[in-house]
């Protein structure tokens, strides 16, 4: 955003100066080209150019007169050119120069900002150091001491925890979540989920519900850390979609952070059919098999998405009971639910589901047969060898299937 | 004793710094690759403590330059990372110990006397 506008302000000023170049220089010249359509005779030149301009100027036909005005037009032209360039160039050079001196000066605070929190963790002048670190330049202090702080734990973690305290860091971590720019907020609201800093939980609430995917992630992933009691209880109200990238977060979150699973049979009620899909991941991660019969009711779930999830559920929670449900239920499925069925009821492995399985051969669909046959058990795949003997499909398969020197 | 730390964060190098020195240790830090490898040829220190990402030279590579540089260093790796897979690497590349990150600087004195 920020070189952005030094773009535009450098052209800006390049143009600027290439115009007033040309005024100052050129003003009595261009005026006289392009009133008489003339050239102007060149003092103090010993060359015998003059006598070639004279002799070019003499003639006055409309061709000769229309080719001096585009040579005047050209060379304007090139002149603005080279200024222009020569402006850019410097310009440049300049602000390459200026970046450079503040990178020096900006080594040199970081420099001086590390000795000084060194200077707090292990002297005894620890009130001088705390003295001069709140002179220093807010922002530098703030990334020296998280980058510290997410390095150790024990004494010395919580000793930069209360120097970061003490230097009153956090009201200004809390102005900056209030940020007009979305990345500073970003930024900010993720130091204030390390450092513990809970009265950002409000403003993590507030943008939990975003429409810019990033922010939001951001600010749930602030805020559960920094409401642990409460930390899922955002779902109920939650509208936004959830994406698989969120998903992932907020899992890593609940793993790195440790924070408290709650009972995630809680969300399928949910209207936002996102919430419904996550909290049963959730119950297929954490094996959440107390209340398992309920995930059963949303096989007739309006939502496509939840009903593959749901079957996937039972595949992993081992819910036999849901065999007739998932047989009644395959014709009218989508293909993409199919498939997730015919897994299920292969892994589930009764006997009414393998029959059901073998029945389904009887489709000629050479995808639907390669997944039955894939997923059967290894039992059953002689059994289909002899009651399709004559189907050389199938038995293409299920040798296919068979052989060990291909993986599944 | 020498020892060189590793590290891109150079206020984590400082902090270690300040935490060995007091213990008689003469630490060399080194804020990347090519700074550690040039420390290690000249120093030869007796123990390196490495972070396995470092600028300019992974740390994987510094593993197996310090085996050819100074067989007689024991190497203590630390890393956020702490995939199976990549520790199992790191103790066959010679390190002697890996510390999970983060972790206490205090006892990190206990990790180098067990080694010596």
């Amino acid at each position: 955003m920020l070189s952005h506008k030094y773009m535009v302000i450098s052209v800006y000023i390049a143009l600027l100066s290439c115009v007033l170049t040309i005024v100052f220089f050129f003003r009595n010249n261009l005026e006289i080209i392009f009133t008489t359509g003339k050239f102007p005779l060149i003092t103090n030149l010993k060359f015998n150019l003059n006598e070639f301009i004279h002799a070019f100027n003499q003639d006055n036909t409309p061709h000769q007169v229309f080719l001096r005005y585009f040579i005047a037009l050209v060379s304007l032209f090139i002149i603005i050119c080279f200024i222009s360039i020569n402006v850019l160039f410097i310009l440049l050079i300049l602000r390459r120069l200026i970046k450079f001196d503040k990178e020096k000066k900006d080594a040199l605070k970081i420099e001086h900002i590390q000795k000084l929190i060194i200077q707090y963790l292990y002297s005894d002048k620890s009130a001088y150091a705390i003295d001069q670190l709140r002179r220093q330049q807010k922002q530098i202090v703030v990334d020296q001491l998280l980058a510290l702080y997410v390095s150790i734990v024990g004494n010395k973690a919580r000793m930069v925890r209360e120097l970061f305290f003490s230097l009153k860091l956090d009201e200004y971590v809390y102005m900056r979540c209030n940020n007009y720019y979305w990345h500073v907020r970003v930024k900010y609201m993720d130091i204030a989920s390390i450092m513990k800093i809970e009265r950002v939980k409000n403003i993590a609430q507030r943008y939990m519900h975003s429409s810019n995917s990033l922010m939001r992630t951001c600010a749930i992933k602030a805020y559960l850390n920094l409401d642990s009691e409460h930390s899922f209880d955002y779902l109920h109200r939650f509208k936004k979609y959830i994406t698989e990238w969120n998903q992932i977060n907020l899992y890593n979150l609940i793993v790195k952070q440790s924070l408290s699973v709650p009972s995630f049979y809680q969300f399928l009620s949910s209207d936002n059919p996102t919430v419904v899909c996550f909290a049963l991941k959730m119950i297929q991660l954490h094996i959440q098999t107390e209340r398992r019969r309920e995930v059963l009711q949303l096989l007739l779930h309006k939502d496509t998405a939840v009903r593959k999830e749901v079957v996937i559920t039972i595949k992993v929670l081992y819910i036999k009971e849901a065999v007739p449900l998932l047989m009644a239920n395959y014709k009218t499925e989508s293909e993409l639910v199919q498939f997730e069925i015919i897994r299920t009821l292969a892994k589930l492995d009764t006997e009414e589901s393998t029959l059901f399985l073998i029945n389904l051969l009887n489709v000629d669909d050479f995808k639907f047969r390669m997944e039955i046959i894939k997923n059967i058990s290894l039992t059953y795949r002689k059994r289909i060898l002899t009651e399709f003997e004559s189907n050389k499909e199938i038995v293409a398969i299920v040798k296919h299937v068979s052989d060990k020197r291909i993986m599944f | 004793m020498k020892i060189l730390v590793c590290d891109k964060e150079t206020l984590l190098l400082k902090l270690l710094s300040s935490e060995l020195t007091p213990h008689g240790y003469n630490v060399f830090t080194a804020d990347n690759g090519y700074r550690a490898m040039t420390l290690l040829r000249a120093e030869k220190p007796d123990i390196v403590i490495t972070n396995i990402l470092l600028p300019l030279i992974n740390g994987f590579e510094f593993l197996s330059q310090i085996r050819k540089i100074n067989r007689r260093s024991a190497v203590i790796v630390y890393s956020a990372i702490k995939s199976e897979h990549i520790i199992e690497q790191i103790f066959l590349l010679g390190a002697r110990d890996f510390i999970a990150k983060p972790f206490d600087p205090e006892k990190l004195i206990i990790r180098i006397k067990m080694l010596i």
